[in-house]
């Protein structure tokens, strides 16, 4: 028992290295016993105040061998104090659950099997095993971007609008004659300067400039050109999506080239190709913080207004098919989710910051 | 194993540096890099001096410490990532100066080192746990299994951390 509380109070969370492998003979003898703590740890956790429980826990720690091992257990929780007190909760384990993914284990796994060789691999790998956090990065770098959950807007040196919708990053590179956009992520509207106004740009007098929006789906470069107008570019993991409010736009992909006019909607997919349909009104609400529902599945508008939020929000089977009419205001999820709960027989929970559950009611 | 003494490590540096450098810097496609680890293992050997039985041994052990310290490298490069982006994403407000950063990054990459000897579902049930503050009925639902099996991804992880913590 002594020694145990010495070890504890020399423990310090930066010690430089951890073991790779570190269970010592000393606790191998311990772990049936460790485990039954662990039970109890958890038994308690999920039942406080039941006095039953802790009578019988009293009980069980009558015996030293049990003191030890409840000690041990509960000295878990100290290990983590550091994050409590300096980095906020949600971005620790934000941080803990990306890093500690088998995605980001890779590297050691080959590295204790191979020889010096593996750094080959391994310095490959770092890259490619990580395409996800260098996109981000490379985002977040980006020209123009917004965050989950912000919006903004831009007047271009080419004297057009540009407007950003959450989670969305766009670079922006202008010439004489050309302006001309990358879509990285997420949904921009753009209101083209009229083709007879003064160019910014070095004073110079044009009379037509070329706008461009590209973007990559997948391996595929997306060149949508603007022929003055007013127009919507999404870009989603499988589709580019165009809504055209005024005037025309044309979109180049591989071989294939479409026109797009007043009123339509042209959606992208590798696999099924341009698919033309008329323009949805409200395509562009969210330009006023709004999303609008006209019967769309439950399921459907949870992961329209998901795309507005870091948080989680999951919708139980049996009512993700129930029909929703609404405006919701996408910046405030949480009345959105109230919204919600008001006109639907369903039941909102908010578990965490993080988490929104509905289920029947 | 006979003592050794710093002389004969210096004897090691003068016959294997200019080797270790040159395989990092191919390997890693990076000379400062490659300088730097290079520099550290030596560091490390400076440390701890032993002995060799010939250069092949020499250059086995030399290459498994520099492996080891490129993978410290990459892991925390890793949690510092994964950091900047959990920042960028919720746009923290949790704005500190730059030497608080270095220190929330260096505690996540020390805790990330344990949690990275658990499986990723006992990790992540953990996490959730004892972080976000969920119940174990909603990890399960999150994670796709019984509520039972999220009590014993619990409590392997409570072992397993437990074990670290007294042998820190």
């Amino acid at each position: 028992m002594n020694a145990l509380s010495r070890h504890n109070s020399e423990q310090s969370i930066s010690a430089p290295q951890l073991p790779e492998q570190v269970i010592t003979e000393q606790y191998i003898a311990d772990q049936a016993i460790l485990e039954q703590a662990a039970h109890w740890f958890i038994t308690l956790q999920e039942e406080p105040n039941c006095a039953k429980q802790q009578a019988a826990l009293k009980r069980w720690l009558m015996s030293e061998h049990n003191q030890i091992a409840w000690q041990q257990i509960c000295q878990v929780d100290k290990l983590f104090s550091p994050i409590n007190q300096h980095i906020p909760k949600s971005i620790a384990s934000q941080t803990l659950l990306s890093s500690s993914s088998n995605a980001h284990r890779n590297i050691s796994r080959r590295g204790a099997i191979k020889g010096l060789f593996s750094l080959a691999i391994a310095s490959v790998f770092s890259w490619q095993t990580y395409p996800l956090a260098a996109k981000r990065w490379q985002y977040a770098q980006a020209d123009y971007n917004t965050a989950i959950g912000d919006m903004d807007d831009y007047l271009l040196a080419d004297g057009s609008q540009l407007w950003l919708n959450t989670n969305s990053a766009v670079n922006a590179s202008f010439n004489n004659s050309v302006t001309r956009l990358t879509l990285l992520q997420g949904e921009i509207a753009i209101t083209t300067a009229k083709n007879s106004a003064k160019s910014t740009i070095n004073n110079i007098v044009k009379d037509k400039r070329h706008f461009f929006v590209e973007s990559k789906l997948e391996q595929e470069i997306v060149i949508i050109e603007a022929l003055g107008t007013e127009f919507t570019v999404r870009k989603t993991a499988e589709n580019i999506t165009v809504n055209v409010q005024s005037g025309q736009v044309a979109l180049t992909v591989s071989k294939q080239y479409y026109v797009i006019n007043q009123g339509e909607q042209l959606s992208y997919n590798h696999d099924k190709g341009g698919l033309l349909s008329t323009l949805d009104d409200a395509v562009n609400d969210w330009k006023q913080g709004k999303f609008t529902a006209y019967n769309l599945p439950l399921a459907d508008l949870c992961s329209e207004l998901s795309r507005y939020t870091p948080a989680l929000i999951s919708v139980d089977d049996d009512i993700a098919q129930l029909k929703v009419v609404g405006t919701f205001p996408i910046m405030d999820i949480e009345q959105s989710m109230q919204l919600l709960a008001e006109s639907l027989p369903i039941a909102l929970q908010a578990r965490t910051k993080w988490w929104w559950l509905l289920s029947a009611n | 194993m006979s003592l050794v003494s710093q002389t004969q490590v210096g004897l090691v540096y003068q016959q294997h540096h200019s080797w270790l450098y040159n395989v990092l810097a191919r390997r890693l496609n990076d000379n400062f890099e490659a300088a730097d680890i290079a520099h550290d293992v030596f560091y490390k050997l400076l440390l701890k001096p032993r002995a060799f039985t010939c250069n092949q041994d020499t250059r086995n052990f030399l290459s498994h410490v520099a492996k080891g310290l490129y993978i410290d490298k990459w892991r925390r490069k890793q949690v510092e990532q994964a950091y900047l982006q959990s920042l960028a994403v919720q746009q923290a407000e949790h704005s500190g100066d730059l030497s608080s950063h270095h220190e929330a990054i260096e505690t996540l990459y020390q805790i990330n080192n344990m949690l990275c000897q658990l499986p990723e579902k006992v990790a992540h049930t953990f996490i959730y746990a004892q972080l976000e503050g969920l119940t174990y009925k909603e990890i399960a639902k999150l994670l796709s299994v019984s509520e039972r099996t999220i009590k014993n991804y619990m409590a392997q992880a409570l072992v397993k951390l437990a074990c670290l913590a007294a042998s820190l």
